[in-house]
């Protein structure tokens, strides 16, 4: 680390060179005197540390975004380069009459709401089990945590190992219980609730170490009284202390939605291809499919703003939420 | 249009530059050899390139034995060939799909002829003066010759063809049930030995592995074949399908997945499938005849001793047809020595080198067969002799991939169990109608 | 289920902060079934990684005929499969971190100036918060919604030629892609890296910055005396998550590298297809190469864990 002051200068001046605002810095005095005076007295000086990165993620992010909804509105396909002249919706109304698009914005939505719920569910659960002063809390928090610095790439081989028809670690619990042997991955009405179990197992970590720093959060005061007042403690957690949870629960839930929009890699890696199986198609695989696979590349651009445009009426609300309490 | 023309002119000397020095790498890593590096530098646009997914036991060892006859024809020719792994041939055509995207094309790729071709249009050139000079239209079956073409022009050379209309058995599963295969000449017939065999053994009556649709879809294909005859089929890949003949289909698949398969069928892919014919866990298969070439790798597991070969059910006397063909990109980077692997793709050489280890056969009918095994030999005559050879539903060679993809995501959603009879009729009658 | 361990207990009320301290004092009822939770969920957390590793030492026999997570035996214990999986992914192990680091390293330096940029700068809070939303939003975008316009903005920079010097020394050109990805992956990290750093210079004490900004410093200069090196803790924490969201990352190299045959192909683009071929699926090598990919992930979460923690708290 102590380098490090010699690396960011370097760095600092590599990307000032290419910041655009950098021109105008020395040679024209009274257009960056305007712009201070309009923005505030740093502005323009303290441009040459964020400009070069907002404009990155401007061009790569919201660009390509912009960028994406264009050629969702061409007829692009096969080979060649888009028509950017003759500009219509006929993308999405194909992605309507699509009964494997109407499938997978289904699968997605479920995915989504329940792997949510029993995600948030899990990791509370662990957290209160974490916060009730036991011993060796770390090393249950490090291995609780663990499966989160997993690649989905990896997780997905542990678990199509799991779910294996004839070997696998569930089907010989099940049968050892007397039960027959389930198809998970195969059987289509199963295998969304199978992904959403696996991806639970990854998750739930990482739900619980946010609620554990929300519990940590809250002042010992309000178990104490809720104690005075008698409360067991299963009520005193359902009416005093999960109330107070509400900042968590809903940072946790954004990520966690947004973590089960982009189960792509944890689909791709399940089968090794581009088609999930049966009943486990979700608009993220869909869209790569579509594009990589099928060359439909316009048609895929419409299912990822579709996508992108479920992903903001989750996000949009939380950022507005954030705004107002004055985190951003 | 300028524009464009910059583009490409660009990519060319990129693509060029960029093949010379992938052989110079390949060459240094492959055998350690330096020099090869600076041979790709000076040689520049002459490098073959040659892209395929042959990347795992028999077709690894038949692309091994395809490089060395071609090394042993043409010695003078810099070449590489890069086998493009994953995910069957979707990381293949991924690849492709990029460098033509990108104008970047490779020499020659492995692909499908016919309805194929389409979703290569404008891409692809032409070597209809290797067809002339070499004199393949004599040399091959008539199928071959059309379906190379698109457009009115020859796009590609065929190396093999694998049979589609294939069914496997293994021989003392059904002789302990008492079903004589070589007397199931219908699929109503098929069904009979199927019920027989699950009430006289414990094996799986017909083993499949549908953990990717296209078993289900290929299946379909056959069992059309030879329930609804020739015309029906052919008339269902040309656009205009007979929805009884559909639907009727449908009903035979139905029973057939819906009684007498494996449990685990779903979670299954191809192999896992044809081992249970390998182990006697099972009775039939049906598939393309690349399933045989696990028997002759097993040990101790012997044609017409331990397993046997009839043609599906209702299809005798055909041969469903299927091309593994090298396809010839505009563009090309290295026009010469592509031309020259053209050739050597359609000579006897090629093919019998290939084609015995990949287990399929010559697409040529003049090659001597004494180098493959007997099955492979019957196989040909049957090639040879067929009185029709319909071309497949699932590779290539019946419809153009998209409507391919769509007749997948019917089975993928309509037909995976349970069988919707009605949905799949109607989705495969929308998906090929005209 | 983890529910059901507590409130069975909700019998003997808190846990006080002494019950602890004594190991015999802590034993009753409730904190046996506590504890009998808190392992149950153990085993849930460790089986599928207990599984996978005594596979990964199975031969074939051992796969098929034992319990998926009884260790091997004498007869059906064999290394082939590692050995097997690390001759497939080892090329892969180095070129994932050809591109993993330098992305890790960039993403977060860029991530840091930008957020002090914003913080610890004076100019109007009204426009501030559009330009921190962008980023913030940045971290939620499917990538998805940007793929296509990716890559054809990739088929469009003439890198191949840019790059000319290196295939010049006999790199193989397949190599562009583990540029594209640096780039790539900087640009998506960049948001995630901002927010971190924001969140630690808000609350990095201002009189050190207002006396140096009194002396006139520059506020470069504020940012590499000052700044700068107080953010070692938050660089570990934003380098540790970044590394090992990026090596985990599959979407990116399956959309710029493609194939696993590129001389280039990261880990998780040749794991993710290894095993399952024609020749069926060998569910022992798939372990091993899933221990092979997860292995620098899983040392530097072992190492650092708290501040991976940290990092995904946040």
């Amino acid at each position: 680390m102590t380098r490090n002051t010699d690396t960011g200068d370097d760095s600092g001046d590599a990307v000032a060179d290419g910041g655009v605002a950098e021109g105008g810095q020395r040679s024209g005095f009274s257009p960056i005197a305007a712009l201070n005076e309009r923005f505030g007295s740093d502005f323009v000086e303290s441009s040459q540390f964020w400009l070069p990165p907002f404009l990155l993620v401007g061009l790569f992010v919201y660009g390509a975004i912009i960028w994406n909804l264009l050629i969702s509105l061409t007829d692009f396909r096969g080979f060649g380069t888009p028509d950017y002249g003759d500009l219509d919706l006929q993308m999405y109304s194909r992605a309507l009459a699509d009964s494997g698009f109407i499938d997978a914005a289904i699968n997605t939505f479920i995915l989504l709401v329940g792997f949510t719920l029993v995600t948030l569910a899990l990791g509370l659960g662990l957290a209160i089990l974490i916060d009730r002063n036991i011993r060796f809390e770390n090393t249950f928090r490090t291995i609780y945590l663990l499966p989160m610095s997993l690649s989905f790439v990896v997780t997905a081989q542990f678990w199509a190992w799991m779910f294996n028809f004839n070997n696998g670690v569930i089907n010989i619990v099940i049968t050892s219980l007397g039960l027959g042997r389930v198809d998970w991955i195969g059987n289509p009405d199963i295998v969304l609730w199978a992904v959403m179990f696996a991806l639970m197992w990854q998750f739930a970590g990482y739900a619980m170490v946010v609620f554990l720093a929300g519990l940590r959060a809250i002042p010992n005061e309000h178990y104490e009284a809720a104690k005075v007042d008698g409360a067991s403690t299963v009520r005193m957690y359902w009416r005093v202390i999960i109330p107070q949870l509400k900042g968590s629960t809903i940072s946790a839930s954004v990520v966690l939605m947004v973590f089960a929009l982009k189960a792509f890699d944890f689909l791709y890696s399940l089968v090794g291809g581009y088609r999930p199986p049966n009943g486990a198609d979700i608009l993220a695989t869909k869209m790569v499919r579509e594009a990589y696979a099928n060359l439909n590349w316009a048609y895929a651009s419409a299912v990822a703003i579709t996508l992108f445009l479920m992903t903001l009426g989750i996000v949009g609300p939380y950022l507005y939420y954030q705004y107002n309490r004055g985190n951003l | 249009m300028t524009d464009q023309d910059k583009r490409l002119s660009r990519r060319h000397f990129v693509g060029a530059t960029g093949a010379a020095t992938l052989a110079g790498l390949a060459g240094c890593s492959g055998g350690g050899d330096g020099s090869d590096g600076s041979d790709g530098g000076d040689g520049g646009g002459n490098t073959l390139e040659v892209l395929h997914a042959w990347t795992g036991g028999d077709g690894a060892r038949a692309a091994e034995a395809l490089v060395s006859a071609f090394d042993e024809e043409y010695p003078d020719v810099d070449h590489e060939f890069n086998p493009i792994g994953g995910g069957g041939n979707q990381n293949l055509d991924a690849v492709v799909a990029n460098r033509l995207q990108n104008s970047d094309p490779p020499s020659s790729f492995a692909n499908w002829p016919g309805p194929n071709l389409q979703r290569y249009e404008g891409v692809l050139g032409e070597v209809g003066d290797v067809w002339e000079s070499e004199g393949f239209e004599d040399v091959m079956v008539e199928e071959a010759v059309d379906l190379h073409q698109y457009d009115g022009a020859y796009r590609g050379v065929p190396l093999g063809s694998h049979r589609l209309n294939c069914l496997f058995y293994n021989t003392s599963v059904v002789e302990e049930a008492g079903v004589d295969p070589d007397s199931l000449t219908s699929v109503s017939a098929l069904i009979d030995a199927l019920e027989t065999v699950q009430s006289e053994t414990d094996a799986i009556p017909m083993t499949h592995g549908a953990s990717g649709t296209w078993t289900t879809t290929q299946l379909f294909a056959s069992t059309m074949l030879g329930q609804e005859g020739y015309d029906a089929y052919m008339s269902f890949i040309d656009g205009s399908p007979d929805e009884a003949a559909v639907r009727a289909t449908f009903e035979s698949l139905a029973e057939i997945l819906g009684n007498y398969i494996n449990d685990d069928a779903s979670s299954i892919g191809l192999t896992e499938s044809n081992q249970n014919i390998i182990e006697g866990n099972a009775a039939f298969i049906h598939q393309g005849n690349w399933a045989a070439g696990a028997y002759r790798n097993a040990e101790d597991f012997a044609y017409d001793e331990d397993w046997g070969f009839k043609t599906y059910p209702g299809s005798e006397g055909m041969y469903m047809l299927h091309f593994d063909s090298f396809l010839y990109p505009s563009d090309n980077p290295s026009p010469d020595a592509t031309e020259q692997f053209m050739a050597f793709v359609g000579s006897e050489a090629a093919q019998v080198a290939f084609n015995q280890y990949k287990g399929s056969i010559p697409t040529r009918t003049d090659v001597d067969m004494s180098q493959f095994g007997p099955y492979l030999q019957e196989t040909q005559e049957d090639f040879a002799s067929a009185d029709e050879r319909p071309p497949n539903l699932q590779h290539g060679l019946g419809v153009p991939s998209e409507t391919m993809t769509t007749l997948n995501d019917v089975i993928s959603s309509e037909f995976s169990g349970p069988y919707n009879v009605d949905a799949a009729t109607e989705g495969f009658v929308d998906a090929v109608s005209n | 289920m983890s529910n059901d361990a507590r409130t069975d207990g909700g019998t003997v009320t808190e846990a006080d902060p002494g019950a602890s301290a004594g190991l015999l004092a802590g034993i009753d009822g409730y904190r046996v079934l506590l504890y009998l939770g808190l392992l149950g969920m153990l085993t849930f957390f460790l089986i599928p990684i207990e599984s996978g590793l005594v596979t990964s030492f199975k031969n074939p026999s051992g796969v098929s005929g034992s319990l998926p997570f009884a260790p091997p035996t004498g007869g059906t214990f064999t290394f082939e499969k590692w050995r097997a999986a690390f001759d497939a992914l080892g090329r892969g192990l180095i070129n994932s971190a050809l591109y993993a680091i330098p992305a890790t390293v960039i993403s977060a330096l860029l991530g840091s100036f930008a957020a002090y940029g914003i913080t610890q700068s004076d100019w109007k809070q009204k426009y501030k918060a559009p330009v921190l939303a962008l980023f913030v939003a940045g971290i939620f975008i499917p990538y998805q919604a940007v793929l296509v316009p990716l890559s054809q903005f990739w088929s469009m920079v003439p890198l191949q030629e840019w790059l000319g010097f290196l295939w010049a020394l006999g790199i193989n050109n397949d190599y562009a892609g583990v540029v594209e990805l640096v780039v790539t992956h900087v640009a998506y990290g960049l948001p995630i890296c901002t927010v971190l750093f924001r969140s630690y210079y808000k609350n990095m004490s201002e009189e050190m910055i207002e006396a140096a900004r009194l002396d006139g410093a520059s506020i470069r200069r504020i940012y590499r005396r000052i700044v700068l090196p107080l953010s070692g803790p938050m660089f570990a924490v934003v380098l540790i998550y970044q590394f090992t969201q990026i090596w985990n990352d599959l979407l990116f190299t399956l959309v710029l590298v493609q194939t696993e045959s590129s001389a280039a192909a990261p880990i998780v683009l040749i794991l993710a297809g290894l095993g399952t071929s024609l020749e069926g699926q060998d569910f022992a090598l798939r372990m091993a190469g899933a221990f092979i990919a997860a292995l620098p992930t899983l040392a530097v979460y072992i190492a650092f864990g708290e501040e991976f923690a940290e990092g995904v708290a946040t």
